[in-house]
């Protein structure tokens, strides 16, 4: 059985799909990033090979997300793709005629604009958060109310409060500011649920002719009062549709790609991926003002890859145990640095 | 008789009797869209590119609620209504963002050139010759519709001179109290004469105690004059106004001021250099003057611009009484 | 006097020449990284566009180096870049340093103003014709340097070794700045024409073209748009950059024009009509040339909040439609993520390959 395996680094979470040749998914997972994408991709890794169908080969991997890289030296990636071109493919395998795409995770979100099967324009929201997952989980906390029991809450709202402010924080002041003068959770929550799509719109979709079917994913279309939110902004007039396996399309994406561009020979790790001890560190080169974060990724004690550098000088290749020793100096140096800059008080 | 749609937006505050009245001198319906509201926010937001200011994002819902309503849309492309001067690029530009941004018929567009820059007053007359052109009429027709609307202007100017706001002119509103105390309240007029985007801000300041008083108070001469103490002064018009009001302030005192707020939207290229003129010399030569500056766009809410104009009105009340009595303040610092 | 001006590109190179040749001593300023664009971010203000920040922390590097006398030009607007000079003015007076604005500014502001900057930045007097060698040869500098850049931008795609491509064209670049005769110079330019005939290539495939337009900062210096043309080459794209100084400098001269800006002006009418100040028509007509000539999409690079480029980018709604063609809107400043903007470009490319294909596709099936 021909198996491919999609992965998608997110800030926020990872998933992972597992599909066969008739891109049907037969196994996913949607696990939290936490900080750590390494051991989230080992943790995925360990789902996927506890769900891994007896006589199944994968045939080849792809990744994609901020941290499709990392993912892709780790698990071994035939293909590394960016998150918009993963989420339009798999919105155009599930729904054909798909017109728009809204896509909201944990700390960004997309707009993909697609005509005849094609993007033909797309805008991302790199700049702040409001009009994302994150956005919601804060409030959510900040209102005591579990995340799953938000959308629920939501439609029970007979209005909305108008909740103003692009920015989570001031949204937030406006939201204690509403409470304060006395306004129930379930209208507060219509209202946030309001403002995120507001924001969302404000921020992707002016100057962009949205026609429908829009197909809604990414891990916040669970989320039923920001549907609903969406279904009001349109007044009721554009089909919405939320698929199935909404949360993990990005990595059902990656899977799709991978599966178009299958290599002779997969470039696959292995499960062996799982026992070995990956370490991951930066550091900042201080040989010029430019003072780039190196990222540095290790496999049992080998460098494997880098990143960051923006003139090229650190690869795999210049590192000899002499640029380890020379690494211990740097960091030192780099102490050293910012206690003297903290001292001089510019 | 025809419709020929007025866009209540960007200059209108500026030139509305102006151009009312020549449009009906010369035998048309003048069709003003409403006063702005949230479904005119709405369309502008949607109908426009996202990183364009707030008062042009409004000034394209208001264009919105026009088009299919009217013959003719006014929309001069007003360069320059000053020698050597400009407006800003996004003004030059406006005729061509609506022709593209709603496909609007080239016949039904009247945005001929309104540029004094180089020309003076010929550059003037040759625009509105130009529209009277494309509305059938002749020279002669044109040249009295004008000088009939010019005498309104200047009235207008005139009332406004006097202490009267725009809108209330417009609108033939209750004007605001007046307060022996003010405020200079300097911003561009579409800021300061649309309550709905500046929040009511009068409306609050007089609520407050307190009267304001704009650069379109103030004598032109007397803005030129204060000009003159800047080593080269920017090349748009209304932002040189606000920059001459202010300076003219900090170095005479007058007509109550008491303090200076610099409305601005958020995005306002002109105004983000001006303000920051009028800000280093507030600092360097009149410290002690309270000022605000209070950057508006569509996501601002209205509880914090309260905030900020009542620790404002604090403020000024603060240093009045350090002054009557030596007493400290917590704003000294 | 220790002169000094601010960056774009390569333009340091070509003016370096220039003044040293007069006699000015020059300071050059330290070359564009995270260091300068804190420093400009930190003290200009808030909402200035990001040239304004980079060229002001361009002149605070270069006065801790020593320079006491800036170079700068000004401008009759409508765009802001003609105010910038007297905002840095005002900030560096209030930070307390001692230095000396020359500001080449339009005569409109005073024929006096206007000889006495060109006087100081004159340095010692030449006779006529030596006059006339060093600025021609200044300008053949910076002509070369465009030439070199245009080379690197379109062969990228199909070079075997990328980074040997960086060596030639970097060196080459590197010994122009110290050149002292017009022998070597053209010696350093075939030296370096042959390094580049002599660089192995991939087969000409049937590469993605993808044009560069936007405002003449922003849009050239690639230590400030995270290197876009690179991105691009990288992906295997072919890239042409509408944008440049040689033509932006021929056009503001009182008695040349630019033929590349006047033909693009010409084919923005039917879009904008006018001169909005900066290079806003410059970007519609740009534009609609490489739509014209068949390229496969557009990047529209400028700084946030650039108001001439926001005229264009309404207006270039439109045209996007018309024609058919892709643009990728990339506005700039301390703010960009380069992560984000890495996505947004390989999406792109993805979006311009995959239309690639389904056109063929569809030429098949007819």
């Amino acid at each position: 059985m021909e198996l491919y395996l999609g992965v998608d680094v997110g800030s926020v979470t990872t998933k992972f799909v597992l599909m066969d040749a008739r891109k049907n998914i037969v196994a996913s997972c949607y696990l939290k990033t936490s900080g750590d994408p390494i051991a989230a991709l080992k943790e995925g890794l360990k789902y996927i090979k506890a769900h891994f169908p007896p006589q199944g080969e994968i045939k080849a991997v792809g990744t994609t997300g901020s941290a499709r890289h990392l993912a892709g030296v780790v698990v071994g990636a035939d293909i590394i793709k960016n998150e918009i071109t993963a989420h339009a493919v798999a919105a155009l395998t599930r729904v054909p005629e798909v017109r728009t795409v809204f896509e909201i995770g944990g700390q960004d979100s997309k707009l993909i604009i697609i005509r005849d099967g094609v993007v033909e324009d797309f805008a991302m929201n790199t700049i702040c958060a409001a009009g994302t997952g994150s956005f919601l989980e804060h409030q959510a906390v900040r209102l005591n109310i579990p995340i799953e029991e938000f959308g629920k809450l939501a439609l029970q709202a007979k209005q909305a409060v108008r909740i103003a402010g692009r920015c989570t924080v001031f949204a937030e002041s406006d939201m204690i500011h509403k409470q304060q003068l006395g306004f129930g959770k379930a209208e507060i929550i219509k209202g946030l649920c309001e403002a995120l799509v507001r924001n969302f719109m404000n921020n992707l979709a002016t100057g962009k002719r949205i026609e429908d079917p829009i197909v809604f994913q990414g891990g916040v279309a669970a989320n039923q009062g920001i549907v609903q939110a969406f279904r009001d902004f349109f007044g009721g007039k554009k089909k919405i549709i939320v698929p199935p396996e909404h949360g993990v399309m990005g990595a059902w994406g990656a899977a799709i790609l991978a599966m178009e561009y299958a290599p002779a020979r997969t470039a696959f790790q292995g499960f062996e991926v799982i026992e070995k001890s990956f370490k991951n560190f930066s550091f900042n080169c201080l040989d010029c003002p430019n003072s780039c974060e190196v990222v540095v990724l290790e496999e049992e004690g080998e460098v494997k890859a880098l990143w960051g550098s923006r003139c090229g000088k650190w690869t795999p290749r210049s590192v000899t145990q002499k640029f380890k020793e020379d690494l211990s100096f740097v960091l030192e140096r780099e102490v050293a640095f910012s206690d003297e800059t903290q001292s001089s008080g510019r | 008789m025809k419709k020929v749609g007025l866009p209540r937006g960007l200059l209108f505050y500026r030139f509305y009797f102006l151009w009312k009245t020549f449009l009906e001198e010369l035998g048309f319906e003048v069709v003003v869209s409403p006063p702005t509201n949230k479904e005119v926010v709405h369309w502008g937001l949607t109908n426009s590119v996202d990183e364009i200011c707030f008062p042009v994002k409004v000034f394209l819902g208001h264009v919105f609620s026009l088009i299919d309503r009217v013959d003719f849309l006014f929309l001069p492309r007003m360069v320059s209504f000053h020698k050597n001067e400009y407006n800003c690029p996004k003004i030059l530009g406006l005729p061509d963002i609506v022709r593209n941004l709603f496909r609007y018929p080239d016949e039904n567009l009247l945005d001929s050139e309104v540029n004094m820059r180089d020309r003076g007053v010929r550059g003037w007359l040759q625009g509105y010759l130009e529209i009277g052109r494309k509305l059938g009429k002749s020279e002669r027709e044109t040249m009295r519709a004008l000088s009939l609307a010019e005498e309104k202007h200047r009235s207008f100017r005139e009332q406004v001179r006097s202490g009267l706001l725009p809108e209330v002119l417009i609108d033939g509103k209750k004007p605001f109290p007046s307060f022996p105390e003010k405020v200079l309240l300097l911003g561009h007029p579409y800021l300061v004469s649309d309550s709905y985007i500046n929040m009511n801000l009068v409306q609050k300041l007089a609520d407050l105690g307190f009267s304001v008083f704009t650069s379109e108070m103030l004598p032109e001469k007397d803005i030129r004059k204060a000009l003159k103490l800047v080593p080269k002064i920017s090349f748009w018009t209304i932002s040189n106004e606000i920059l001459g009001t202010a300076l003219h302030f900090i170095r005479n005192r007058g007509e109550g001021v008491q303090g200076l707020i610099h409305l601005v939207s958020f995005e306002c290229g002109p105004d983000s250099l001006v303000g920051e003129v009028i800000e280093r010399v507030l600092k360097r030569e009149r410290e002690e003057l309270p000022y605000l500056r209070l950057e508006i766009d569509e996501h601002t809410g209205e509880a914090g611009v309260v905030t900020r104009l009542e620790a404002f009105v604090d403020m000024i009340r603060w240093r009045r009484r350090e002054v009557e009595s030596n007493f400290s303040s917590p704003f000294a610092s | 006097m220790k002169a000094t001006f601010p960056h774009l590109l390569h333009l340091d190179v070509a003016l370096g020449f220039l003044y040293s040749s007069l006699g000015i001593d020059v300071v050059y300023p330290p070359p564009i990284t995270k260091k300068t664009i804190d420093i400009g971010v930190k003290l200009a203000p808030q909402n200035a566009c990001f040239p304004l920040k980079v060229t002001l922390g361009n002149f605070i590097e270069s006065i801790e180096k020593g320079a006491d006398t800036l170079f700068m030009a000004g401008g009759v607007g409508p765009c802001r870049f003609g105010y910038y000079a007297q905002i840095q003015r005002i900030i560096l007076e209030d930070l307390g340093y001692q230095v000396r604005f020359v500001l080449l500014d339009h005569p409109r502001y005073g024929w006096i103003p206007f000889l006495q900057a060109l006087r100081a930045m004159s340095g010692r007097v030449l006779s006529p014709l030596r006059l006339k060698r060093t600025v021609s040869l200044a300008w053949k500098i910076l002509r070369f340097t465009e030439d070199l850049e245009a080379q690197r931008r379109a062969l990228r795609c199909r070079v075997v070794d990328k980074d040997l491509l960086d060596n030639v064209i970097d060196g080459a670049i590197d010994r122009l700045r110290s050149v002292s005769s017009e022998a070597e110079f053209e010696r350093i330019k075939r030296e370096a024409e042959e390094a580049i005939n002599a660089l192995e290539l991939h087969e000409a495939q049937k590469l993605l073209r993808v044009g560069i337009v936007g405002e003449v900062y922003v849009a050239q210096e690639k230590r400030i748009n995270f290197n876009v043309e690179k991105l691009l080459g990288d992906l295997g794209v072919y890239v042409h950059n509408s944008v440049s100084t040689v033509e932006y400098v021929l056009h503001t001269l009182p008695f040349t024009k630019s033929k590349e800006k006047l033909e693009a002006w010409q084919m923005a009418k039917p879009y904008l009509r006018r001169f909005v100040g900066g290079e806003g028509i410059d970007s519609v007509g740009s534009t609609i040339r490489y739509a014209k000539q068949g390229f496969d999409g557009v990047v529209h690079l400028y700084p946030f909040t650039c108001m001439p480029e926001i005229v264009a980018k309404s207006v270039l709604t439109r045209v996007k439609e018309d024609f058919n063609l892709p643009i990728l809107h990339l506005a700039i400043d301390e703010h960009s993520g380069e992560a984000g903007l890495i996505t947004r470009v390989e999406a792109f490319v993805d979006v311009l390959e995959r239309r690639k294909m389904n056109s063929k596709e569809k030429v098949e099936v007819w």
